[in-house]
């Protein structure tokens, strides 16, 4: 009898498990609309915030704006104005600069000064950093690709050989026999130690592709928190500590090479502060913004011939700050310009999902906007303890009326787990009631 | 001399010659069904093989390599349903033959309770698709070994293991709805071994489940035990 309760219990535990997954995420594939983030940006002509999102709530401004097309999609600025598509666009001309020189507004004039096409195309950068590229949110193999810096021709080649930081070298293996090349082994091992690198390293960081312009190398924290740059030209290292103060750990440098910018990247410190990492002398320049968390915030830096706007956004709401940069002396501390955060439009609670936080108490997710990995994501309804228990409670009075339960067999625990779990328990009841009723 | 009868003298003495007895007669019943898996298993993992070389006949090996490790490309993907397909066809081999005219009952009369014996003869098939997967993992890892790095043969492993997975719990799950005579439990098997199984073949990328694979093996147990449940429905089917 005792073994029978148990493997009993057993089907409710994994009822519980496997239903608290699947119905909310089969109720979202039915009725629920995902929409992106709110894409936001700093207008140089109008000097404040404007932005485009989809919404979920019908708003009638948008589709007279949009003349029903697309209608679901608002073009705004901070102070709630609405653009049609193209009004939009002209208030970001070094965003939608192709679409610019088409309509023949080219060369732009903005406070006095002229911008064409190539100066745009100099100065304009996107780097960006999403919560789920952390380090320790993504897999990654660590057995890296180190570019030739001079490959003698146009594009970059990947080289036939990878590398991994062991205890106590920088091991590389030749892809074609799949063993370890000695020779550029100790080479590189022995190079790094003249410098002072510490093994076994901690992180190692660089951007492993050939599209780009060139390779600028990799970068790698030793056990002790130092920074190195790591070059390989004509198969020969070079190598560079970084002169980084000690309160600037990285936790993460994000390259993006660019054609003629003087940007290398961004770097994002332990204490979650950012700063532009320049390829002149490795400089770094301090980019004061606040509430930034790199756990649970995607971050874009964007570059443009006068600005550089922070957008930084968890699942609710954005924050924009742009600020004023030099751009013949980009290492210049920056001055803040103009600030702005807002909810986005996918924080909104449509009546789908705030029937879905009724019926169902909580839910399981195995995916998160937060992390490139499963998660194992418990989040109880923000209605549990108001509708959902009221909910609940309709449940157990339709199961104890319909399922024709004897007033002496009323189960206190199957009504109190039927409070809490709703649904998720009412299904493997009824399926599981049998000699009972006879 | 009956095996049985030496089994009086003591109870635990009883339930271990009554395994051993399930389990030579699984061995017995199942062997052309286990022999065709396994032949059909190291025939697909050739095949493998030979997609795998194919990969790198037609491309420098570094290429295959940055396709592999940095955008993620998956060799081995053909391998994602052939440990479900293989737990299925042996589940239904092992159990349909002895569902038809309750043939099943003969075991249950073994000297134990029912919920023992029907878990002895699930317990088998989990020993038995184990070995088989355990075949395909290490052939797998093997092959993979001879092309890749070490570090790629973590993440195959980590990548496959729910993929075996789901092929333990359709396994199980089959082997309840099987047993099951009644149509709401066995509705109830059909439920949740399906999304069992479609959270773990639920394609995503490269060790994408390294994080809560242990949550599976947590769940595994409790899907093994819930058979006693089927039994034990299916020895009291006209109570």
């Amino acid at each position: 009898m005792m073994k029978l309760a148990v493997s009993t219990l057993c089907i409710y535990i994994l009822c519980v498990f496997l239903l608290s997954w699947a119905l909310p995420e089969m109720y979202s594939i039915i009725l629920k609309k995902e929409v992106a983030k709110t894409a936001l940006f700093f207008s140089p002509l109008d000097k404040k915030m404007v932005y485009t999102e989809q919404l979920l709530i019908d708003d009638l401004q948008a589709k007279e704006k949009s003349e029903n097309h697309h209608a679901d999609v608002v073009y705004k600025d901070e102070d709630g104005k609405y653009y049609t598509r193209e009004e939009f666009e002209a208030k970001i001309p070094f965003i939608y600069f192709r679409n610019m020189e088409l309509r023949g507004l080219f060369p732009l004039e903005i406070d006095g000064k002229y911008y064409d096409r190539a100066i745009i195309e100099k100065h304009r950068r996107v780097l960006e950093l999403s919560s789920r590229r952390l380090d320790h949110k993504k897999h990654e193999e660590a057995i890296y690709p180190l570019l030739e810096s001079n490959p003698n021709q146009v594009a970059l080649v990947l080289p036939a050989d990878r590398f991994r930081m062991t205890e106590h070298a920088m091991e590389f293996i030749d892809s074609d026999e799949n063993a370890p090349q000695p020779e550029l082994t100790d080479l590189f091992t022995t190079a790094l130690k003249a410098k002072g690198f510490v093994f076994p390293p901690q992180k190692v960081w660089g951007n492993f592709s050939v599209f780009k312009p060139y390779d600028a190398g990799i970068f790698v924290l030793d056990s002790k928190g130092q920074s190195f740059h790591i070059l390989r030209k004509n198969n020969m290292p070079i190598i560079n500590k970084l002169p980084f103060n000690k309160e600037s750990i990285p936790a993460k440098i994000v390259i993006s090479e660019a054609k003629d910018s003087k940007v290398l990247g961004f770097l994002l410190d332990t204490n979650s502060q950012i700063y532009l990492f320049h390829t002149e002398n490795y400089a770094l320049t301090h980019i004061p913004i606040s509430g930034y968390n790199p756990e649970t915030m995607d971050l874009k830096v964007l570059l443009d011939p006068i600005y550089l706007t922070v957008i930084y956004s968890d699942n609710q709401n954005i924050h924009a700050t742009a600020f004023y940069y030099n751009t013949e002396n980009i290492k210049d501390i920056l001055v803040p310009l103009h600030t702005y955060n807002m909810p986005m439009s996918r924080a909104q609670k449509p009546y789908y999902t705030k029937i879905a936080q009724t019926i169902f108490p909580f839910s399981i997710a195995l995916e998160s906007d937060h992390s490139a990995k499963a998660v194992l994501n418990l989040k109880v309804s923000e209605y549990f303890f108001t509708y959902g228990l009221i909910f609940s409670l309709f449940l157990t009075l339709l199961y104890n009326l319909f399922c024709k339960v004897k007033a002496y067999s009323f189960s206190y625990l199957q009504s109190a787990s039927m409070m809490c779990l709703g649904l998720y328990i009412l299904i493997p009841l009824i399926c599981m009631e049998q000699y009972r009723n006879k | 001399m009956n095996m049985f009868s030496l089994s009086k003298p003591g109870h635990a003495l009883r339930r271990s010659s009554v395994l051993s007895s399930i389990f030579y007669k699984e061995s017995i019943k199942t062997f052309p069904m286990a022999l065709g898996l396994f032949f059909l298993n190291t025939c697909f993992m050739i095949w493998n093989f030979v997609v795998l070389r194919q990969l790198f006949i037609l491309d420098h090996s570094e290429v295959v390599w940055y396709r592999v490790m940095n955008l993620g490309q998956i060799p081995y993907q053909d391998l994602m349903f052939i440990p479900l397909m293989s737990a299925i066809a042996f589940c239904l081999f092992q159990f349909l033959e002895e569902m038809r005219d309750a043939r099943i009952r003969i075991s249950l009369h073994l000297p134990c309770d029912s919920s023992s014996i029907v878990l002895f003869h699930a317990f088998f098939g989990l020993v038995f698709l184990s070995l088989l997967f355990s075949f395909d993992i290490i052939a797998l890892l093997v092959m993979l070994r001879y092309y890749f790095p070490s570090e790629i043969c973590f993440s195959a492993f980590v990548t496959t293991l729910p993929w075996f997975l789901a092929g333990l719990f359709a396994y199980l799950g089959g082997t309840f709805v099987l047993l099951e005579p009644q149509i709401k439990r066995k509705s109830l098997g059909v439920v949740i071994t399906f999304i069992i199984c479609l959270e773990l073949l639920s394609f995503h990328s490269t060790a994408y489940y390294e994080n809560i694979i242990y949550v599976y093996f947590i769940l595994l147990p409790c899907m093994f035990y819930s058979i006693a449940v089927s039994a034990d429905d299916y020895r009291n089917r006209w109570a």
